[in-house]
């Protein structure tokens, strides 16, 4: 006997619901949508019920959270499910993970777990592991099965990301060094992690014991188990007000309702075709250090995260992610949790806006990826602590696909670019008094400048794409965890965005200076981005695409003798540049990442740049409104120097404000038209040489081994034979 | 709140003129209105000095359009044509390729430039004739030109917009851009 509807299992549930949507296409064959028809407003309330059950239960349960990652950036969600997995409804914050959520719970069915280990009334069943749907050891999942009369009628799930998970060669919630998932921190498989809605004391030992920050930890696991028992209790509340038959109905009319107008939102507001993109990363910070325990990993990778879109007559949509890179002994393998969150943080703010939130993605979205690539990996033990390196910037992609597609459709003010810049430190240190310490510094994680729009330049600091309830984050706070570290500053970064008619969004600064860091402290970094190539592919109409984000260390300083001399301190990357250049600081060595950080140990006065979120631009910059220019200028985002060189603007100061020069500035753009003429060769003659190159395989190492790889794939491997028209048995 | 957008504020929002308070009115529509293309499709067919009628706007500069000939190409707003739009429009381009740190440091002006030579290659897509910058790619060297967009027009006339478009035939949703390069590679 099982405990789904009318004793059935949840097996046979599932089972169900898919021949079901296979037979009828639609989900559990719900052709009419019987009670929106009946009574919408009613349908209505009861939407806006589960809605603010969810909303509650985040907001009372934050209150019971110690981490400012949780109470500050906001960085969990609460989420009510169908007995077979799908999200009908959720709350604000890091929305994007509805996306796994399904997975889990269809694995819990699937391994059996209604008989073994049994799912009661009051029983907490927690997942981090990839395998069993989960993204990574960060993001941790808590439910809650909610019976009515015997019958599991839904589940209350909570979830939030950590921000220390115990790996082994690198601290934090995205530990910078893991090949292979025995670095991957703790991970625990989909277990029972307690009874009577009350946690088992071994799971609190756990986060004792495999983890740097067992407090903040063990408190963010009761602030889960706490959100989800006030969903639980409040779903019940609904079931009382509605009654259970129209509780079942209505969550699963929600979940129809909203996979019909995801495809009628593709096809009002988009074009069917085909559509192509490509993102880079470089990740070098393996090469050297894994040397003699792990020579798997000794070495770096050029990546590409290569996305082709298919917009469907019907209004679906196909990602394909052929042309990628092979899974490797490196964390930014994607599992297939990782996938479907990232996708949703696309989803939910550029599709599903202005809705319930909900898992309806997963059947208006085909994914393909063939299996053991790093958006596929087949091997269970492979690391996937940076997924959402990987897969988040997947969304300058899918932003760029829509971008063109309502551009062309003529829905142009929601053509946005959004080049992701997942951006956190993480930290760990021995006091001085021997105490180990570990933390992950978020301030720039909760909110993001925004790439150019075809008639608008990008914002600044703004808005986070992946927490649409997050901000920058309190440094106040953030600096009392992170003792050794002090904030000297934090502002925009000029001259960091993408140029283009509109402009990205120019990055955002943190300086931090290292004080008393007792008897060790290091910093990695490795959910950052790859300033070593810039975001990569295609600029919309001639935009320049972002640089996202990078890192620089300044050791040796003479900060401590500034300081106590009362000169003062820098407190942004020119001012550094520039004290430097006076000789005012003193600096031995400096180090510049232009992607993740390697753990890096740091000394009393030693300085850290960390810079993220340059975005991306729209349009020929020839293009650009003077008007744009003298904004820019007056505000401080771009220097006069960079106005020159890109807009061939000519400007000068008129009292206080910026003045442009039009008649000189005309002058200088028709000479920038002149250049581009007379550097320029036809595309014919480009594809000649450049073919002769790639027939000599005259490429550096990094780009050699790129192609050694992404050449085994077929689709991808017919598109570069049949662009430089290569013989068939063309290998590297 | 108004559900259509009148053709002078879809103008303006074309041109970046439209005030943002009016631009999130068009934000928040829920639904976006089936006329909404057409007024575009005027907008821009109005914008341009040349006869052929736009089918398709692809971005700033380029439009899909078809000519008496019966051929659908790209076609620049300064009348210059780039062929078949089933052909990748960058291939006939000028194209100029940044391959050093300098050449990166006068489109990415930050200090220092972080971009590896040894990684990437900036490539920009002209107009042959007026010498807009068309596109920009930023990808290793080797890579093939990304294909940005290959509509399915029939698809998206009939189906979509429920106006068949007169010449329909499955042969125009292909891409055809290898038979460009298999040409240039037999004249070798």
């Amino acid at each position: 006997m099982g405990i789904g509807y009318q004793n059935r299992s949840l097996k046979e549930i599932l089972a169900e619901r898919d021949r079901l949507l296979s037979e009828t296409g639609y989900l559990w064959g719900l052709k009419e949508l019987a009670l929106h028809q009946e009574d919408p407003a009613k349908m209505m309330r009861f939407q806006l019920r589960v809605l603010g059950a969810c909303i509650t239960s985040r907001e009372l349960a934050k209150l019971t959270a110690a981490s400012p990652i949780v109470r500050t950036v906001g960085e969990c969600i609460f989420m009510l499910l169908v007995p077979e997995g799908d999200v009908a409804a959720a709350s604000f914050g890091l929305t994007g993970h509805v996306g796994s959520v399904p997975l889990q719970v269809k694995h819990m069915i699937q391994l059996g777990y209604e008989e073994n280990p049994g799912i009661r009334p009051g029983d907490v069943f927690s997942n981090n592991d990839p395998q069993y749907g989960g993204p990574h050891a960060a993001d941790n999942y808590t439910y809650i099965p909610i019976f009515y009369d015997g019958e599991l009628i839904a589940w209350a799930c909570a979830m939030n990301h950590i921000g220390d998970v115990g790996a082994a060669l690198a601290p934090g919630s995205y530990p910078g060094l893991t090949p292979t998932s025995f670095t991957d921190g703790f991970l625990y498989p989909l277990l029972k992690t307690g009874e009577n809605f009350t946690t088992f004391k071994w799971f609190d030992l756990m986060w004792e014991r495999r983890t740097r920050q067992p407090l903040f930890n063990i408190i963010d696991n009761k602030m889960r188990v706490t959100g989800a028992k006030l969903l639980h209790d409040k779903a019940l509340e609904i079931v009382g007000e509605f009654g259970v038959d129209y509780f079942r109905k209505a969550n699963r009319e929600i979940l129809e309702r909203e996979r019909q107008r995801a495809l009628n939102f593709f096809k009002e507001r988009t074009v069917p075709g085909i559509y192509q993109e490509v993102n880079l990363g470089y990740h070098n910070i393996y090469q050297g250090r894994m040397t003699q325990l792990f020579p798997q990993s000794d070495r770096a990778w050029l990546v590409t995260r290569r996305t082709d879109m298919e917009i469907r007559s019907d209004g679906s949509v196909s990602i394909d992610f052929e042309g990628s890179n092979s899974q490797d002994s490196f964390g930014y393998n994607v599992g297939a949790g990782a996938l479907r969150v990232g996708l949703s943080f696309w989803w939910v703010p550029m599709v599903m806006y202005g809705g319930v939130l909900n898992t309806a993605i997963n059947y208006a979205l085909d994914v393909k990826a063939p299996p053991g690539t790093i958006f596929s990996p087949n091997d269970p033990y492979i690391s996937v602590t940076s997924c959402f390196h990987t897969i988040t910037l997947v969304l300058t992609n899918l932003t760029r696909f829509q971008a063109r597609a309502a551009y062309s459709r003529g829905i142009i003010e929601e053509a946005l670019l959004k080049e992701q810049s997942s951006a956190l430190v993480e930290q760990e240190g021995v006091f001085s008094n021997g105490v180990p310490w570990g933390f992950t510094y978020f301030s720039l994680a909760g909110a993001d400048s925004t790439g150019a729009r075809p008639y608008k330049d990008g914002e600044t600091l703004c808005a986070s794409h992946l927490n649409p309830e997050s901000d920058a984050g309190e440094d106040e706070e953030f600096e009392v965890y992170m003792p050794p570290f002090l904030l000297l500053g934090k502002t925009f970064l000029p001259d960091s965005c993408g140029y283009g008619k509109y402009r990205g969004g120019v990055g955002m600064q943190v300086v931090l200076s290292v004080v008393e860091p007792g008897k060790m402290v290091r910093q990695s970094a490795a959910c950052g981005s790859s300033a070593y190539t810039t975001q990569g592919g295609s600029g919309p109409s001639g935009g320049y695409p972002g640089l996202v984000g990078w890192n620089m260390a300044f050791h040796d300083t003479n900060m401590r003798q500034l300081i106590e001399a009362g000169e003062g301190y820098p407190s942004t990357l020119a001012e550094i540049q520039s004290w430097i250049r006076e000789g005012k600081l003193k600096v031995g060595e400096i180090e510049i990442w232009g992607g993740d950080v390697a753990p890096t140990s740091y000394k009393d006065g030693d300085l850290h740049v960390f810079i993220a979120s340059s975005q991306g631009g729209w349009g020929d910059p020839l293009d650009r409104d003077l008007g744009l220019v003298e904004k820019d200028l007056n505000q401080g985002w771009v220097s006069p120097e960079a106005n020159r060189a890109v807009y061939g603007a000519i400007a000068k100061r008129v009292g206080r404000e910026w003045k442009v020069d039009c008649e000189a500035t005309a002058k200088a753009q028709q000479k920038m038209r002149r250049r581009r003429k007379e550097k320029a060769v036809s595309a014919k003659e480009w594809w000649a040489e450049q073919r002769q190159r790639v027939l000599n395989k005259d490429f550096s190492q990094p780009v050699y081994n790129l192609y050694s790889d992404v050449l085994k794939y077929e689709k991808f491997r017919r598109q570069f034979v049949g662009t430089w028209q290569l013989p068939e048995d063309y290998a590297l | 709140m108004s559900e259509e957008v009148s053709k002078e504020n879809l103008k303006s929002l074309v041109e970046g003129k439209l005030p943002w308070e009016e631009v999130k009115k068009l934000l928040r529509m829920p639904h976006k209105e089936e006329a909404r293309f057409w007024k575009y499709l005027e907008i821009m067919q109005e914008k341009v000095p040349w006869k052929e009628k736009i089918l398709l706007p692809l971005t700033d500069h380029l439009y899909i359009v078809r000519k008496e000939d019966g051929t659908r190409v790209v076609k620049c707003d300064c009348g210059h044509e780039f062929g078949d739009y089933r052909i990748n429009w960058k291939f006939n381009c000028d194209v100029y390729v940044r391959k050093a740190t300098e050449e990166f440091k006068e489109v990415y002006t930050i200090d220092p430039c972080p971009i590896d030579p040894g990684l990437v290659e900036i490539r920009e897509y002209y107009c042959p004739t007026c010498s807009t910058l068309l596109a920009v790619e930023n990808v290793p060297p080797g890579y093939p030109p990304l294909f940005d967009m290959l509509p399915d027009l029939d698809t998206f006339y009939r189906e979509w917009l429920g106006r068949p478009l007169e010449d329909e035939n499955p042969g125009w949703f292909q891409d055809k851009t290898a038979e460009l390069l298999s040409r240039w590679s037999a004249e070798k």
